[in-house]
């Protein structure tokens, strides 16, 4: 009897493992639809401070506009178009063409200084 | 391989002298064309390559190699060679890949698939039975429709087979119908699929999409057209890449002998004409499709070498319409070089006619369209602008001109030698006083596409005439489509 | 001694089962499709029996253009007249494919033939 149980109870074990496999490779269909986490691969730029933009003028008419070339290829002309403009139909207003010095990223401090003193508003021109 | 084969089947025992690094390139060939025990004999081709320049040079190779050669012409053929057993691959539909958990199996499905080949070296989505089956709901037509046999071992492409390549691209199902006919495209008998993927001119593939689909499954046409950032591109280039390897049996230093590869080797150069800023008709409603038609257009095109050209435009350099023509002008014209180069029987890349693409960027185009250019008109200009008289032919050229009319006429010549029959009336009539010789076959070898955002490059794109078969451009319309309104 | 001999079956067997239970219950298998293509094999031939001598046969020596290739052949041609002088040499060129017309002619010509150089 006891010898009977004992083979017994292996088979069982037998049993139960073909049954599990079985539903491991179902498993392996539900694992499809699983829900999945993954990381953010985004780097974290920095804060960027707002700086405040100039108070806007309420007219251009007798203001001084300085028109600065910023000396990317065709930007002059453009500039000077519309010098020629402003002279045919507003000319009221007073117009200042300037080339400023340096590379398109550098600064020209004495061109800055120049439109602190005299100018009322600047156009810079052409970007890209 | 195929003219030693020939030979072979007349009785005629020889042998095939080729440089060592092809020769598993014409071993395989040997086997795709049903020989597979032709005798190769090899030569170094460390040595050959920089040696052949002058008989002095080359002689210590010949004399390494005579040995081999003469042996391979006498001794008798073994048994194995004389009864050569016929290659069976055997295929299993499916494969199963088992693992710890399923990111394991993905990446054990990646290894394996890479390592028999059957990637592109990038990480590859499974195309379980279910995915697939996903994939063919984008279009109607059968799984089992067979589209052609992909070049250089014919394997068959059949719709399933391109929706499981399509499905390893992250393609989704409204982009099959798109790679599908570039697919029919490349195996149609006409396209010389063969040069573009195994040469080591390192040649490269235009896959260009026209008509109301491109829209709908969103692919970019504007800025950064050739570039990355939309599946709808990138995916359709993949796709078409993947089935070229899995299909065609293709893979670098075994058969497809690009030296240094090509750029967007992954994804080949696929984008959408950008119709919306075109002056003029869209390019395949020039060919005769209509407008709701939606087609692709498969070209090849240079890479590295004789590769791509910018002719002006930009956000930079000062540039006009008519200052961008001269520059096309001026490298069509570059091609009167052949004129002289050409020698009948022999090979010179630098002798064969050029195929011109030019991808005008909108803002040319509308002001060429300005300066009374239609796409028809602008092809025919270039054409004869790049014309040579023929009273400033050299003595040479005009003989080299004469013996590629007479070997047009006469056969035995590479295809990308030969003038074609229908045009070489208009060439004879060329080699006389008030003539101008053409150093493009015909206008329509000059194709105008317009393409790229604002602002953008007017840029060309050549490619030799195709040596193995008698076209490198093919454009298919787009059907069976049921995700998407046009190509139905 | 018959107890504990059961109870060591059991054990082990236990083991045993939980050793191969445990891989197969987390296992995955991931079931895909064959992405190559079927290749329709061309009949397969073997090559033409070869000449037993090269002494008083007609060698054909064809170049398919690519460059160099002659000045490579120029010198194989003299080596095979020095090591056979009764032998005579011809010489073809034409594309990588001679085609069915110049195959013929050569088939024609020659008792044996060497083809080249390939790249």
């Amino acid at each position: 009897m006891k010898k009977r149980i004992n083979w017994l109870l292996i088979g069982m074990f037998f049993v139960m493992s073909l049954l599990v496999g079985s539903v491991a490779g179902t498993l392996a269909v539900g694992a499809e639809e699983a829900k999945i986490t993954v990381l953010n691969p985004r780097g974290q730029p920095p804060s960027v401070p707002l700086v405040p933009m100039a108070v806007r003028l309420d007219t251009l008419d007798g203001k001084t506009v300085y028109f600065v070339d910023v000396r990317f290829e065709g930007g002059k002309s453009f500039l000077l178009e519309m010098k020629d403009w402003f002279a045919k139909n507003m000319p009221k207003v007073k117009t200042v063409f300037r080339e400023k010095a340096g590379p398109y990223m550098d600064d020209d401090p004495k061109l800055w200084a120049e439109i602190k003193e005299k100018g009322d508003a600047m156009i810079m021109a052409i970007g890209h | 391989m195929s003219g030693v084969i020939r030979l072979e089947k007349f009785g005629k025992p020889g042998i095939f002298v080729v440089t060592d690094n092809f020769g598993h390139d014409a071993k395989s060939s040997a086997d795709d064309n049903g020989m597979p025990t032709i005798r190769i004999v090899t030569v170094p081709a460390q040595e050959f390559y920089k040696r052949r320049i002058s008989r002095e040079e080359v002689k210590p190779v010949a004399v390494g190699a005579i040995n081999a050669m003469i042996d391979a012409l006498t001794h008798p053929l073994t048994q194995e060679e004389a009864k050569p057993k016929p290659k069976q691959i055997k295929m299993s539909r499916t494969i199963k890949i088992t693992a710890a958990s399923y990111e394991l199996a993905v990446e054990k499905f990646n290894q394996s698939f890479l390592d028999n080949h059957w990637g592109d070296g990038l990480p590859l989505i499974p195309p379980t039975p279910k995915r697939v089956k996903w994939m063919l709901t984008g279009t109607g037509r059968s799984p089992q429709e067979v589209i052609g046999t992909v070049a250089p071992k014919n394997g068959t492409a059949t719709i399933e087979k391109i929706a499981i390549n399509a499905v390893m691209a992250g393609a989704k199902p409204e982009y099959l119908p798109v790679i599908i006919a570039a697919m029919e495209g490349l195996t149609d008998k006409k396209f010389d699929l063969l040069h573009v993927m195994t040469s080591s001119g390192s040649f490269n593939l235009l896959i260009m999409v026209n008509g109301p689909i491109a829209k709908e499954i969103n692919m970019n046409s504007g800025i950064g057209f050739l570039g990355h950032g939309w599946r709808a591109n990138n995916t359709i280039g993949r796709a078409v890449r993947l089935s070229l390897v899995n299909l065609g049996y293709l893979w670098p230093a075994e058969n497809d002998m690009a030296l240094i590869g090509r750029p967007s080797s992954h994804t080949f150069n696929t984008f959408a004409e950008n119709e919306e800023n075109s002056p003029w008709e869209p390019y395949h409603v020039s060919l005769g499709y209509k407008k709701e038609d939606s087609c692709v257009t498969v070209s090849t095109v240079g890479s590295y070498e004789g590769g791509m050209t910018i002719y002006g435009g930009g956000a930079v350099a000062l540039w006009s319409a008519r200052s961008i023509l001269e520059q096309i002008i001026k490298d069509i014209s570059s091609d009167r070089k052949m004129f002289a180069l050409f020698k009948r029987g022999v090979a010179n890349p630098a002798a064969h006619p050029r195929k011109h693409i030019i991808m005008l960027h909108p803002e040319c185009a509308i002001e060429l369209q300005r300066l009374g250019y239609t796409r028809e008109s602008l092809q025919k200009y270039l054409y004869e602008r790049t014309s040579v008289p023929y009273e400033e032919l050299s003595p040479e050229e005009v003989r080299a001109i004469q013996e590629r009319i007479e070997g047009s006429v006469a056969g035995g010549m590479i295809l990308s030698d030969i003038i074609p029959q229908n045009r070489i009336t208009v060439f004879k009539e060329t080699l006389k006083p008030g003539g101008k010789v053409p150093v493009v076959i015909s206008p329509e070898e000059i194709h105008i596409i317009v393409a790229g955002g604002i602002p953008g490059y007017t840029f060309g794109i050549s490619y030799i005439k195709a040596p193995y078969a008698p076209t490198s451009n093919q454009i298919k319309l787009i059907r069976g489509a049921t995700l998407t309104k046009a190509g139905r | 001694m018959k107890k504990r001999t059961n109870w060591w079956l059991i054990g082990v067997s236990l083991l045993v089962t939980l050793c191969w239970v445990g891989p197969v219950v987390a296992a995955v298998t991931l079931e895909v499709l064959n992405p190559r293509g079927e290749i329709k094999p061309p009949p397969t031939l073997a090559p033409a029996p070869r000449v037993t001598d090269l002494a008083g046969k007609k060698i054909g020596i064809y170049w398919n253009g690519k460059q160099g290739g002659n000045n490579f052949w120029d010198v194989a041609e003299e080596l095979l007249r020095e090591k056979f002088p009764t032998a005579t040499i011809l010489r073809y060129k034409g594309p990588f494919d001679l085609g069915g017309t110049l195959a013929a002619t050569l088939a024609k010509e020659c008792d044996t033939f060497i083809y080249g150089v390939g790249d």
